[in-house]
């Protein structure tokens, strides 16, 4: 669902991603481990088609993001760190608005109301003003939108960062249960132990380059820190 | 908009969907528009209806004429607003250019123009010309009976029967009016040469902002400009002359006024739309190409511009 190939990105001099190669299917939940700087947003950036590369190709459903830019974006959905909604607006009026411009307009209000039931999202927060909402709740939201729009694929921008330890675990949950609907999905994150925890597999970014792979199931939580480690100290 | 989605990072929520950016911000600038002027010329209609104006066919062409220039001048604004929002800077910086873009295209190149046509084509002393006509009646006056005898001469055809003519008041001042009026000539003159060089002038300077554009198809529109002015007083001054003539040769002749129907009468033979319509044209076209090039540069910008985190 997701593919990466030789995939390159440098800003000037800076080499922000290099030869990046990744292929995500459906069901799978790949988790991006790295530092600050490794290369994690500017992947998903590329996915999003939100910046071009330099060389290599990223794709959607076997769609090259870069000629077929809204094509792909039919089948893909963003969760970035902090989801940011119209604040003035409540939390239907956001889905209806974010699933009007994905083309999903067709929804009655019960229909976008048990979405929210879905995310596990109160009906009296989902007609309240985003502007009342904890960070946890817009990331509910923004699942929401991304069941509504029928993602194939979802890109999670360190996701569950700055969430408290019961919000990051229901957050893993709705991962889990989208990864159970055949969604893919390619989350950067810093928390090892959420990765390890919702991810089938990890891959170690470090200075633009995919440094390490490996399926959740083969490592433990100790071991996959000594690893990430280890990659960051060499 | 866009500088405020951005902002608030809803932007980045917005470029993941199947729709681009530029659809959205074009959508969203359309709907403005549309309220904006839509208001403005419901008003306006509403004006017209309220203000008694006749419907004749004369009447809806100039608001047509006042609809498309209000439309484009519109369109302009909101284009620059596109254009400059697709540069992708801070709320700040777009509002602080499209608030600059405005002061220079509407405040600053007007008064440069104006400054401009005052310093090159100034007008003559208004003094300077009062004391003109003061001398040349004081020696018009001096010279009442000899006026009336050049009078004579050039106009042989008017004197009695008999080849004598009698200086009597009445043609006295006539010839003496006819002769203040020739003295006084040049320099009423100079001052229409200067006004009209003024107006020619500003007229090719209006492309500069779109305001004096608008300002322009307005005064046309509602017959306030300059050129329907222009005629106005030209066809005064000839109205004027023909009106002293025809007193002129009664008073000299020693003749009364037998019929009044023989009077001349002004009367004003006004513009049409149509020459409103043609005069407007420039400037309207100036104002719709304006618009297709903000139109283009926001279109080339937004290939360009990010989503990005």
């Amino acid at each position: 669902m997701l593919q990466a190939s030789h995939l390159t990105k440098r800003y000037g001099s800076h080499q922000a991603l290099t030869d990046l190669d990744l292929s995500i299917a459906p069901g799978d939940v790949y988790c991006l481990l790295g530092a600050n700087g490794a290369g994690k947003t500017t992947t998903i950036n590329l996915f999003l088609d939100f910046v071009e590369p330099t060389s290599g190709t990223a794709a959607i459903n076997g769609l090259d993001v870069t000629t077929h830019p809204l094509e792909t974006k039919k089948y893909v959905a963003d969760i970035p760190e902090q989801v940011m909604l119209y604040p003035n607006l409540t939390g239907l009026e956001n889905l209806e608005c974010f699933n009007a411009l994905a083309g999903q307009d067709g929804y009655s209000r019960e229909e976008l109301l048990a979405f929210f039931d879905e995310v596990g999202l109160a009906r009296e927060a989902a007609v309240r003003r985003v502007g009342t909402y904890s960070k946890g709740m817009r990331q509910k939201v923004g699942i929401a939108i991304a069941l509504a729009k029928k993602a194939k694929a979802l890109l999670l921008d360190e996701p569950t960062s700055g969430l408290d330890p019961r919000a990051s675990n229901e957050f893993s949950h709705l991962i889990g249960k989208l990864s159970g609907q055949g969604v893919a999905v390619l989350m950067a994150t810093h928390d090892l132990f959420r990765a390890k925890e919702s991810g089938t597999r990890v891959g170690i970014m470090k200075d633009g380059r995919l440094v390490a792979e490996m399926a959740t199931g083969e490592v433990g939580h100790a071991e996959l820190e000594r690893i990430y480690l280890d990659h960051m100290r060499g | 908009m866009l500088a405020a989605d951005r902002e608030r990072g809803t932007i980045s929520l917005i470029g993941a969907q199947p729709t681009t950016v530029s659809s959205i911000v074009t959508l969203r600038i359309g709907l403005r528009f549309a309220v904006v002027v839509g208001v403005t010329l419901l008003a306006a209609l509403v004006g017209v209806v309220a203000a008694g104006v006749p419907f004749a066919m004369d009447t809806w062409s100039r608001v047509g004429i006042w609809t498309l220039a209000t439309g484009l001048y519109g369109a302009f604004w909101f284009a620059v607003a596109m254009a400059i929002a697709a540069r992708g800077a801070s709320g700040a910086t777009t509002a602080l250019a499209a608030g600059g873009a405005w002061l220079v295209l509407v405040v600053i190149v007007p008064a440069a123009v104006n400054v401009v046509t005052g310093a090159l084509y100034p007008m003559p002393s208004r003094v300077q010309m009062v004391q003109v006509m003061r001398e040349a009646s004081d020696e018009a006056s001096a010279r009442g009976s000899t006026l009336l005898a050049q009078y004579f001469e050039a106009h042989p055809d008017l004197l009695p029967d008999g080849g004598q003519h009698v200086a009597d008041a009445a043609a006295i001042r006539a010839a003496v009016a006819d002769e203040v009026q020739r003295l006084v000539r040049p320099v009423a003159e100079t001052f229409d040469a200067q006004a009209t060089h003024q107006r020619l002038l500003a007229a090719r300077l209006r492309f500069l902002s779109p305001a004096l554009l608008l300002r322009g198809v307005l005064d046309d529109v509602t017959g306030t400009g300059a050129v329907r002015y222009e005629t106005f007083t030209t066809q005064v001054t000839a109205f004027h002359d023909a009106w002293r003539e025809h007193f002129t040769v009664l008073a000299v002749a020693r003749q009364p006024v037998e019929s009044i129907a023989a009077v001349p009468v002004f009367t004003f033979v006004d513009e049409s739309a149509g020459d409103v319509a043609r005069r407007a044209c420039p400037a309207l076209a100036v104002l719709a190409a304006g618009a297709c090039v903000l139109g283009g540069i926001f279109v080339h910008s937004m290939r360009r511009y990010s989503c990005a985190r």
